[in-house]
């Protein structure tokens, strides 16, 4: 029984934290805008852009054509693709385009399926730019100016890594594409706005954003080793963020992304995500605790780390709000009963405080028809709780992770240069 | 780079706790008023009802008892609600419309929801009731993200701010 008070106190600290985070997210959003940076026409350094692909031949068109038609100097932008051992028209497309345009190279690696760290790597030696951004290849920037707002932000040197803002494309394709429509909404419009408007580095995403070269270099390029190089991009924000250099969000670079359109796709990527954030959690927890960052950071660091795991202890509050409603073993007593009702809010319908931040985020867009959609997040919140369960299986058992490529439909395609 | 949690967010948490504090005093009288609302509409009698207490309601031949506890008076909805009218830098106009609204609607659906509670233990089985329990939680959780939605898109409409995007 004692154990079981345990659990659920620790529980409600943890859901405490997350939600008191959401909340002051949420608000600050609300009252807030954030800064925005001046562009200054002498400051265009030379960008590197890279595009690692695996059978892409649906989406790389697009996205060529896209990032093609920038505004930047053509003369200090280089775009290279580099074809991950396809096996699909993706190296012909790519060829085909760049053979008309001298900014895109395209690299052919005959061996692939070595994860997108091994490739992004694999050119890293030989590039020109001052400042390297990753597109993956299935994202179309929304508007001419994308590269520039990006790249605004470096000419502050302490700035080491920026990130765009991600708007999905085919939100309205099923209730899957909404669902991770409605994700993005919380996580782009609300919390990582918020972390600019709180002084808090934000995330790289492991596209539409990039790193200063010499950053890149500071931290040894993109992990390859272990599985936490599943999440190369939450790997290479932290060992940024614990070399003391700022990560920025821009909410105006704003770039469309074709997502996942069935549950068993989404199973699969999110997977992926879920495993490798939790090997950086199981990597990096001690390191954030024992760093010199201010406390803001470091507690926000910690949550950052540990969201994947939130689903996970979500479900076991569900079981033990359950239990707690039959009186023999009933281990919530009177004196425990605020922290008893805090545990059913939770532990029944998943957190209150996501709900909260992506009807916010939607007002932010004004998006009123979305709002619907909020009532079917707790089934993707039961189908986190499985892909939880098993990214923790595969972290303690150490078993090899399967790579599941991300299937992609093409729409993006016909996104609007 | 603009930080908001400064101190002019003082005076806010400052109220809001002061609110809370004497909201919590009126749980008990809250309880009772929700009780004479179910036994007047209802029909359904329960006895003295305040936090900590057991109430017994008619069951076919006999009776059962439930336990009384302060979210009975849907104090902590109606707290969450207020909390989240009152933070927000939007104007005071409002937020009186927001919590004018919001506050007696949400004690109203409270109310229901501890009806249906009783109801279906009542009319089905007694066994529904801890799971009606757990259901009515959840239609507080929506019900909470319902006056939020309202509150932002059809009183607050736009932020102070402009929103400038590519």
């Amino acid at each position: 029984m004692i154990l079981l008070e345990s659990t659920a106190l620790v529980l409600l600290i943890v859901f405490l934290i997350y939600t008191i985070r959401h909340f002051v997210f949420v608000f600050s959003s609300i009252s807030n805008k954030v800064e925005d940076v001046d562009f200054d026409p002498n400051y265009s350094p030379f960008v590197s852009i890279l595009i690692p692909c695996h059978n892409e031949e649906a989406v790389i068109g697009g996205t060529l054509r896209g990032l093609l038609a920038q505004d930047y100097p053509k003369n200090k932008l280089e775009i290279i693709v580099i074809n991950d051992a396809s096996i699909d028209a993706t190296g012909v497309i790519c060829d085909e385009i760049s053979k008309n345009t001298p900014q895109v190279k395209v690299v052919h690696r005959s061996k692939g399926g070595n994860g997108k760290s091994a490739a992004l790597n694999s050119v890293l030696r030989s590039i020109m730019g001052e400042i390297v951004l990753c597109f993956d290849a299935d994202y179309v920037p929304c508007s001419s100016d994308l590269i520039r707002r990006l790249i605004r932000h470096f000419k502050d040197p302490k700035v080491g890594a920026v990130q765009g803002n991600v708007v999905v494309f085919n939100k309205n394709e099923n209730i899957i594409t909404r669902m991770v429509y409605l994700e993005r909404v919380g996580g782009y419009e609300i919390e990582l706005r918020a972390r600019g408007l709180l002084n808090i580095p934000a995330q790289y995403g492991g596209t539409v954003g990039g790193f200063r070269r010499n950053v890149l270099e500071e931290i040894g390029f993109w992990s390859t080793i272990g599985l936490a190089s599943l999440t190369e991009d939450t790997e290479s924000t932290f060992k940024a963020i614990l070399k003391g250099y700022k990560i920025k969000y821009d909410v105006t670079a704003e770039c469309y992304e074709e997502a996942v359109s069935s549950i068993k796709r989404y199973y699969h990527q999110r997977k992926r995500w879920a495993t490798g954030h939790q090997a950086c959690f199981f990597k990096y927890w001690k390191i954030v605790l024992k760093s010199k960052m201010p406390i803001a950071t470091k507690i926000d660091s910690i949550i950052v780390l540990g969201f994947y795991f939130v689903p996970l202890f979500s479900f076991l509050a569900l079981i033990l709000t359950a239990v707690n409603q039959f009186e023999p073993i009933r281990i919530m007593q009177n004196t425990l009963v605020w922290w008893g009702i805090l545990l059913w809010m939770f532990g029944t319908v998943g957190n209150l405080a996501p709900v909260t931040s992506i009807l916010t985020g939607l007002w932010l867009k004004k998006d009123f028809k979305s709002c619907i959609f909020v009532i079917f997040l707790p089934f993707m919140y039961l189908v986190n709780v499985i892909i939880s369960i098993n990214a923790l299986y595969i972290n303690l058992t150490k078993k090899e992770f399967v790579w599941v490529k991300t299937k992609k439909e093409g729409y993006i395609s016909t996104a609007p240069d | 780079m603009a930080t908001t949690l400064g101190r002019r967010y003082y005076p806010r948490i400052l109220i809001f706790s002061l609110i809370f504090a004497i909201m919590y005093l009126a749980i008990p009288y809250v309880q009772e008023i929700n009780t004479y609302i179910i036994y007047r509409i209802f029909s359904i009698e329960t006895s003295a009802s305040t936090y900590g207490n057991i109430v017994t309601i008619p069951y076919k031949t006999t009776f059962i008892s439930a336990d009384i506890t302060a979210e009975c008076s849907g104090i902590l909805s109606a707290a969450i609600i207020l909390f989240m009218i009152l933070i927000p830098d939007v104007g005071l106009k409002n937020k009186l419309i927001g919590i004018c609204l919001a506050i007696p609607l949400t004690l109203a659906v409270n109310i229901l929801r501890i009806f249906l509670i009783l109801f279906v233990g009542v009319t089905t089985d007694i066994y529904l009731i801890p799971l009606m329990h757990i259901l009515s939680q959840a239609l507080l959780f929506f019900w909470i993200m319902l006056i939020w939605t309202i509150y932002l898109f059809i009183i607050v409409k736009k932020p102070k701010w402009k929103y400038d995007t590519a």
